[in-house]
């Protein structure tokens, strides 16, 4: 199904009207050619594909329960069957299509695909543009609660000096960009993509900020240094040393000269690497094998559920959410269970399931954990809920010019979902040292 | 998995159990499974049907394991596999074997050509959709995954099994268990045969070799009774 199956002609032409009337519109947007052109773009889903939706999670052929009275072999099914049963009831996409529709969204084609963004100026007119990277299993609905707060920070106790002009876009693949028919869409093409579309927005000037995959993409970004790239934030650092990933790798012990952070941080990796790894494998060797995330509601549902964080897999905030109730000692910080389903239904209605998985294909595996030697501006944030907690040691090692490191209290790996005002913050202090 | 079941067995050595046979031995010494879990290149000291083998558990360990991976540790997330037929037919064609992944002969079986160089040979597309259609109509398919996450013992690793063992390479399996290896891992080989032809599904591909291989390799034992 193609994305512009969603294109409403009429909604279009009124969005486009109210976008310039707002100023919505960058000041030098480019509209020249019809290829470069950046088009308003809204969302309507036919309402035989929510009923279809529907349907299908109510025919689920479910199997039996867990072994184990824990999360240790999987989602659990009391968990899954919760989940459907409100999805194919009383949730309403209609409600998370009118909050994106109400933002101002665009589509404009680069390097031969249709790239998906939301692009939302601030009134401060020095604000510094940034472009956030979502992550997988995740899409720009992740980055929702964090436009007003780095777009109007007055409005939450913050500087005016801290403002940003804010684009998020969709991955290739991912939410309502095109999906690629053939392969090269690694993070340094997505890259690459990211820095035209910043220029055709006529932004001379600009930082990018990324999580999981976002970081992979932000940190392509500082490789590649464009002129105009300042700075990069990340929440997800790659940090591991090489010499320590490699005694990971062939089970020798660790040195012993870690010190503590440094040796929890190894043990958080190991533990990963050993048992909740497994969707990343699958996704980077047989992406195309994976037909249940297209075919099945409730199967891609628990697939894209089942990431893990550094405290547990699912991860905790999600299954809080979901449940309605604090996990493990862990609640749903802002994510709702809403939320949890806005951004599968997205995946499910855009089919983009595969798509989304065949980037850690193109990825060829690398583990964004592994120390990248950046020698680029960077700022990183640790959430202390991430899959691992990157020592300040090995964040020094591994980014030269680390402008900016802070561990904060809350928030896990979806942190700017779970923690919106804190990872607001977190974006505002890590880019201060480069504002003009 | 059968092997791992017959190997344990072999372990447990109950009195009544005379000897086995596999097809899928365990038979990598324990400095090949560290060099191979560091990724290390091979090592000079490997004749050619180590080399063979070596090279052969590389690519299997860092590209065709990934079901195994995700069926060992979170086998109750693929509920795919009970709610989607197509998806439960894909994992499970999804196998590989010695010649690549899916397993040639399987898909030469489903396509009706041969695939690779490796025709079907005894296998059909029925016989593959009959097994598919078992999984299905019984919904086990996560139970069988469950059987993985279960699972602790590592199949290809040698075991130091000391009851009667006969052995039976067929050239199209995972790796070709070199003789030398095979020898250390099993004190009493009582039997060790490379078959002309079969991969990873040797009984279902060549039911008249395999059962040959069987016949053979059990006979020492019948001899000693």
């Amino acid at each position: 199904m193609s994305r512009s199956r969603y294109l409403d002609r009429r909604t279009v032409l009124a969005a486009s009207a109210a976008a310039a009337a707002s100023s919505m519109m960058p000041a030098q947007a480019q509209t020249g050619t019809t290829r470069d052109a950046i088009r308003s773009f809204q969302i309507n889903v036919p309402d035989a594909d929510l009923a279809e939706l529907r349907r299908r999670i109510k025919a689920t052929r479910w199997p039996d329960r867990e072994t184990v009275s824990d999360e240790s072999q999987g989602v659990q099914l009391a968990t899954m069957q919760e989940l459907a049963s409100y999805w194919s009831t009383d949730y309403d996409w209609r409600k998370c299509e009118a909050k994106l529709n109400a933002l101002p969204q665009f589509v404009t084609e680069i390097d031969g695909l249709d790239i998906h963004f939301i692009h939302v100026r601030s009134k401060h007119e020095n604000a510094l543009p940034l472009i956030v990277t979502h992550g997988w299993p995740g899409s720009v609905i992740e980055q929702l609660k964090i436009i007003d707060p780095l777009t109007n920070p007055t409005a939450y106790g913050a500087s005016a000096s801290d403002a940003f002009h804010l684009v998020v876009p969709s991955i290739p693949g991912y939410g309502f960009s095109a999906r690629p028919t053939t392969t090269g869409w690694d993070p340094a093409r997505i890259a690459r993509a990211w820095v035209v579309l910043m220029r055709r927005l006529g932004y001379t000037r600009f930082v990018a900020q990324g999580g999981d995959v976002g970081a992979f993409v932000s940190h392509a970004m500082a490789e590649q240094a464009p002129p105009e790239l300042i700075a990069i934030h990340v929440n997800f650092p790659g940090t591991l040393p090489a010499d320590i990933g490699k005694s990971l790798v062939s089970g020798d012990p660790p040195p012993a000269t870690l010190s503590a952070d440094e040796k929890r941080a190894y043990e958080q990796v190991k533990d990963f690497r050993a048992t909740h790894f497994a969707y990343a494998l699958m996704m980077s060797t047989r992406p195309q094998t994976l037909y249940g995330l297209a075919d099945s509601p409730v199967g891609m549902a628990a697939w894209l559920f089942d990431h893990g964080d550094g405290w547990g897999q699912p991860a905790a905030t999600m299954t809080s959410a979901v449940l309605g109730r604090t996990i493990n000692g862990h609640s749903a910080g802002d994510v709702t269970r809403d939320d949890v389903l806005d951004n599968i239904t997205l995946y499910w209605l855009t089919n983009t399931a595969i798509s989304a998985a065949r980037l850690y294909w193109e990825n060829k595996g690398k583990s964004v954990i592994n120390a990248v030697n950046l020698s680029f501006p960077a700022a990183v944030s640790v959430f202390p809920g991430e899959i691992y907690r990157a020592p300040r040691s090995w964040a020094e090692r591994a980014y030269p010019k680390l402008i900016y490191y802070n561990e904060v209290d809350k928030g896990g790996h979806f942190a700017a979902w779970e923690q919106p005002q804190l990872f607001s913050q977190e974006v505002r202090a890590g880019f201060r040292p480069v504002r003009t | 998995m059968g092997a791992g079941v017959t190997a344990m067995m072999a372990l447990q050595a109950p009195p009544e159990l005379l000897g086995f046979h596999t097809n899928f031995p365990g038979t990598i010494p324990p400095d090949i499974a560290k060099a191979l879990q560091s990724n290390d290149p091979p090592s000079s000291s490997l004749s050619a049907d180590e080399r063979r083998a070596y090279e052969q558990l590389l690519v299997l360990f860092a590209r065709r394991r990934a079901y195994a991976s995700m069926m060992g540790t979170r086998p109750q997330t693929l509920y795919s596999l009970t709610d989607s037929p197509v998806s439960l037919a894909a994992w499970m064609l999804d196998h590989g074997d010695g010649y690549g992944q899916p397993a040639a002969v399987i898909m030469s079986a489903v396509i009706g050509h041969t695939v690779n160089g490796h025709p079907a040979d005894d296998l059909t597309r029925d016989d593959i959709i009959d097994n598919i259609t078992l999984y299905w109509l019984t919904n086990t398919a996560i139970s069988a995954a469950r059987f993985y996450w279960d699972t602790h013992f590592n199949l290809y690793n040698a075991a130091n099994v000391a009851i009667p063992a006969a052995v039976s390479v067929f050239p199209g399996e995972n790796y070709r268990a070199p003789r030398s290896w095979t020898e250390r891992a099993y004190q009493k080989l009582i039997y060790f045969h490379e078959a002309e032809k079969g991969g990873h599904f040797a009984a279902w591909e060549q039911p008249q070799l395999f059962s040959e291989e069987l016949r053979a390799g059990f006979r020492p034992i019948r001899k000693a009774t």
